[in-house]
């Protein structure tokens, strides 16, 4: 009887204890189920912090003196305090609040350390971003820096503000994402924000375009990539300078030019957040706008995410007043105003990425040749820690030119501007406080990477004048006897960067005659500009909207309105339709009766991308038959149909001026076929395949049954993504909204009423909260899907208007 | 006589209420493992191991399900269960079952731990005569 006692204790003993256990290990993806509903500090606490506290006061060390933060009605940080210290600091300490996993992941990326929360599938992730080396610059560049350094006081600041609310919220408060990964996040740090920062510069202007270039230039020939890949344009503005020298024999090795193409591509998905797909802005001067004050308009086109992408807050005490939007991890508005002057950027997309063939020694692995001298490779070993897995090693090895990207086939090397840091955050910290045009400019002296095309408009309400400025902005380097479009020979130091464009020389307009400005990631200087800067600009079609929009409506009204400005943010009209149209139609003339219907369509069409546009979802098929039409053939047969076909532009140029081009001939077939055979041919497969899929034409040809917009959260978790939403707008349209189902587009609308700054209007497609049951995870999302704004509140004293205030919170030094 | 055993132990109720008083102890210290320790506790108290199961349920598991249920007052945890369901697949009757399914067995393996060791420790049955005359007094 007793040994049965015991044996039954022993059992409940064991049970007890296994169960613990059990509930204490992470099963699979599973997190460790009893950390995870604890109730009190599972995940409960999500729940429980969804709403902060009306009313809080916080005592943290390190303070000059009180900080105010008052919260609006959108959860939107008005942030006061006394000195610049303070105003950084209550700046991390919200950031974290709000965004603590967006910050940490991010940074995780950009440092090569997803392998550590996220298990063995990112190891090759990890190993790219290390040899990327991003951390690694970081971390040379800050020890750099002395301790006076305004930037570097500013980003510790911060720093310190983020590190007191890891510490107030400890393990129990972390946001949700955590809880379910199982780890917590580390102290923040200033290498981790500039290493953030570099993470923008590389997504924003780190292109493998070289490399596709290279490849196609082998497959093609190199009289195809000038055709179809020109410098410039070829419809309005002929090239700059001719295109680059090249030796003979293959531009890279396929399998090494593959290899690198496919490990960038591992991080693609992950700092696509980061790609532009292009961006607007656009000023209309005092003369030309109905306030006789300017407004400024600008949103720039990153993809689609929730946790959003920005964070917006207001930023008055020490030397700033300041509002906008930051990336969370990074303490500077990036875009935004002040009381005097409004700012806005548009990716310019310069190429300043170059790549290298590096002759290695048989006998050496670790030399190579460099002007007739074998030299040493820098060699840095990097270990990967991998979550429930052994340690990893990465051998990184970097040439003069930089990191080695492959060694698969041949050895190339990366060279890229973002590995030479300028201030980036010293610069937005001056243009914060800038009062006018020329104090803004000369905050751009130190802005190296990611170039971008600044439009500023500044009003000094005192003296009642007014600038307007677009100036393409960034480290744009010379390079010796070539552009360096394709990968270059690296041994013989003939094709090295010499210089870099002088900071006077940058294009820059600043208050033109016509009264207004616009940049819309296209060409960024005309034909007279002395340097080569890129050629992969964006075609234009969305830069002669906004400038036709803008002629048309001053021709017809005198001015420009602050509505006017919205309307033109949220345009759809596809001009490559409208040019591509007459050619179409014309070549269609004679037509099958079902075909005839659809050709109706599309000449009734006014060419809005509208959702339920019917000839939208006719004509954005169409272009992508008609795109593979014309160039699959001749792509398969170089074995390059992985690799990307000309722009819109070029396509148009052969349309209008050259309809016997050779590529227009289909090469697997015996007759030659002209533009009009491939247009009709393109059109004829376009109306089969929307009757095979949607039946005849009606209402389920709608354009947005067809295109939809998605929003999705970092960890791809399908329960805290939104969408997908059906949507108009197209690749080319002011709203834009790639690809059938797009996940990338206005991440941010801004219109801006210089010498009434409060009286602007905000939107982004989400909301302040990383937290999905707070109300301000994606309220703002609602409104920018209706294509509404939020009116913002900008207010010179720690007050805001009745019902609009939601919460304050006091940072009192402890 | 199994019966007349059980009149001499607590009413079962305040075994429960210790092993449910010490689960919010130590869920409010953040030690959710010791909830396993609460249920041993009542399931000692109630002396057997089988009634031990039970009460180590009665103690731990309201313990968890009312702070849960308080914390639902003030904040929407209802929206986290459907979030929390739709992350690990099974929606949120999956997420509710967890949640009562985790203290439930925390307590009945605690108690039967804590049950089985009372009745190893206890001292020897009293005869018929003298649990009848416990009985009586217990009255």
């Amino acid at each position: 009887m007793r040994g049965r006692l015991v044996l039954k204790e022993v059992v409940s003993l064991l049970f007890s204890i296994a169960f613990v256990v059990l509930l204490s290990i992470p099963i699979g993806p599973l997190p460790p189920l009893g950390e995870l509903l604890n109730p009190n500090g599972g995940v409960w606490t999500t729940a429980e912090n969804a709403v902060l506290p009306a009313a809080e006061e916080v005592r943290v060390p390190g303070l000059d003196g009180n900080v105010t933060v008052l919260r609006d009605a959108w959860g939107i940080p008005h942030i006061f305090a006394a000195t610049d210290h303070d105003l950084f600091f209550a700046m991390g300490y919200v950031h974290a609040q709000d965004r603590m996993f967006q910050m940490d992941l991010e940074y995780r990326l950009a440092a090569g350390r997803l392998s550590e929360i996220l298990g063995k599938s990112y190891v090759e992730t990890d190993a790219w971003m290390r040899t990327v080396g991003l951390a690694r610059d970081s971390r040379r560049f800050v020890n750099t820096l002395g301790a006076g350094d305004v930037g570097l006081q500013v980003l510790q600041a911060y720093a310190d503000g983020v590190n007191a609310w890891i510490a107030r919220a400890g393990p129990k408060n972390m946001p949700l994402e955590y809880k379910l990964l199982g780890f917590a996040p580390e102290p923040w740090a200033p290498v981790k924000s500039v290493t953030l920062g570099a993470l923008i510069a590389y997504g924003l202007s780190a292109d493998f375009t070289d490399v596709e270039l290279g490849l196609l230039q082998d497959g093609l020939g190199p009289a195809a990539v000038d055709e179809l890949f020109p410098v410039t344009t070829p419809t309005p503005v002929p090239p700059i300078v001719p295109n680059g020298t090249r030796g003979g024999g293959p531009t890279i090795d396929p399998e090494a030019g593959r290899d690198i193409l496919r490990r960038a591509g591992l991080v693609e998905s992950l700092v696509r957040p980061l790609r532009s797909i292009g961006s607007n802005n656009w000023i209309v001067d005092g003369t030309r706008s109905a306030t006789g004050r300017p407004i400024l308009a600008g949103d720039p086109h990153l993809s689609f995410q929730l946790p959003a992408l920005w964070y917006e807050v207001q930023l008055t005490g020490g030397a700033y007043d300041a509002y906008g939007v930051s990336f969370p991890g990074a303490p500077a508005i990036l875009i935004g105003f002040n009381r005097y002057l409004a700012n806005s950027e548009t990716n310019t997309g310069a190429d300043v990425t170059d790549f290298y063939r590096e002759t290695v020694n048989a006998s050496d692995p670790n030399r190579y040749l460099f002007r007739n001298r074998w030299r040493d490779f820098n060699v840095t070993q990097e270990t990967i820690h991998v979550k429930g897995g052994a340690d990893v090693v990465v051998t990184v090895k970097e040439s003069l030119h930089g990191p080695l990207v492959t060694e698969r086939g041949e050895t190339v090397a990366m060279k890229w501007t973002g590995r030479e840091f300028g201030s980036s955050v010293g610069a937005a910290l001056q243009w914060m406080k800038a009062r006018s045009w020329p104090e803004f400019r000369e905050a751009l002296r130190s802005w190296k990477n990611p170039a971008q095309n600044f439009a500023v408009a500044a009003w000094d309400s005192a003296t009642a004048t007014g600038t307007i400025a677009v100036r393409s902005n960034g480290q744009f380097p010379i390079r010796n006897n070539t552009l360096g479009r394709v990968p270059l020979d690296g041994a013989s130091g003939n094709f090295e960067w010499i210089g870099n464009v002088s900071f006077d020389e940058y294009p820059e307009a600043v208050n033109p005659p016509e009264g207004y400005l616009a940049s819309a990631n296209q060409l960024p200087a005309g034909s007279g500009y002395p340097h080569y800067l890129g050629w992969l600009w964006d075609p234009g079609y969305r830069a002669r909207r906004i400038n036709a929009l803008l002629k048309d409506t001053i021709a017809r009204n005198g001015t420009i309105t602050f509505q006017d400005m919205r309307t033109f943010q949220l345009d759809e009209v596809d001009t490559a339709a409208m040019r591509f149209s007459p050619f179409l139609l014309n070549a269609t003339a004679t037509c099958r009766p079902d075909e005839c219907v659809v050709r109706d369509l599309l000449r009734a069409w006014d060419f809005r991308m509208a959702k339920d546009s019917a000839a939208a979802t006719v004509w954005h098929t169409f272009y992508f038959t008609f795109v593979e039409d014309t160039f699959g053939d001749e792509w398969a047969r170089a074995n390059v149909s992985d690799l990307r076909m000309p722009y819109p532009d070029v396509l148009e140029h052969l349309v209008r001026s050259v309809p016997t081009s050779p590529w227009f001939d289909d090469v697997r077939t015996l007759p030659i076929e002209r533009r009009d055979d491939i247009l009709r041919r393109a059109f004829s497969e376009t109306v089969a395949a929307l009757t095979a899929e949607d039946g005849p034409v009606g209402p389920s040809w709608a354009w947005g049954l067809h295109h939809t917009r998605v929003f999705e959260h970092l960890t791809g978790l399908d329960t805290l993504s939104r969408g997908p939403y059906p949507s108009g707008g197209d690749e080319v349209t002011l709203s834009p909204a790639a690809g059938f189902e797009a996940r990338a587009g206005a991440s941010w609308r801004m219109v801006v009423n210089l010498g009434a700054p409060q009286a602007s209007v905000t939107v982004y497609p989400g909301g302040q909260s990383g937290n999905p049951l707070s109300p301000h995870y994606d309220d703002q999302l609602a409104l920018w899907l209706r294509g509404e704004y939020k009116a913002i509140l900008f207010p010179t004293m720690p007050t805001l208007p009745p019902g609009r205030l939601e919460s304050t919170l006091i940072l009192r030094r402890a | 006589m199994p019966a007349m055993r059980v009149t001499v132990r607590q009413p079962w109720w305040k075994t429960a209420l210790v092993g449910f008083a010490l689960t919010l102890v130590f869920l409010a210290v953040g030690l959710w493992q010791l909830g396993v320790v609460a249920g041993a506790v009542a399931g000692f108290l109630s002396r057997r191991g089988r009634t031990g199961a039970y009460r180590g349920i009665q103690a731990v598991a309201p313990a968890w399900v009312l702070w849960i249920l308080a914390i639902s007052l003030v904040a929407p945890v209802e929206d986290l269960v459907l979030i929390l369901g739709g992350i690990l697949g099974g929606g949120w009757g999956l997420v509710v079952l967890l949640m009562i399914l985790v203290p439930i067995v925390l307590g009945l393996f605690g108690g039967m731990a804590g049950g089985y060791l009372a009745e190893l420790t206890m001292p020897p049955e009293p005869r018929p005569a003298e649990a009848v005359g416990l009985a009586h007094e217990n009255r």
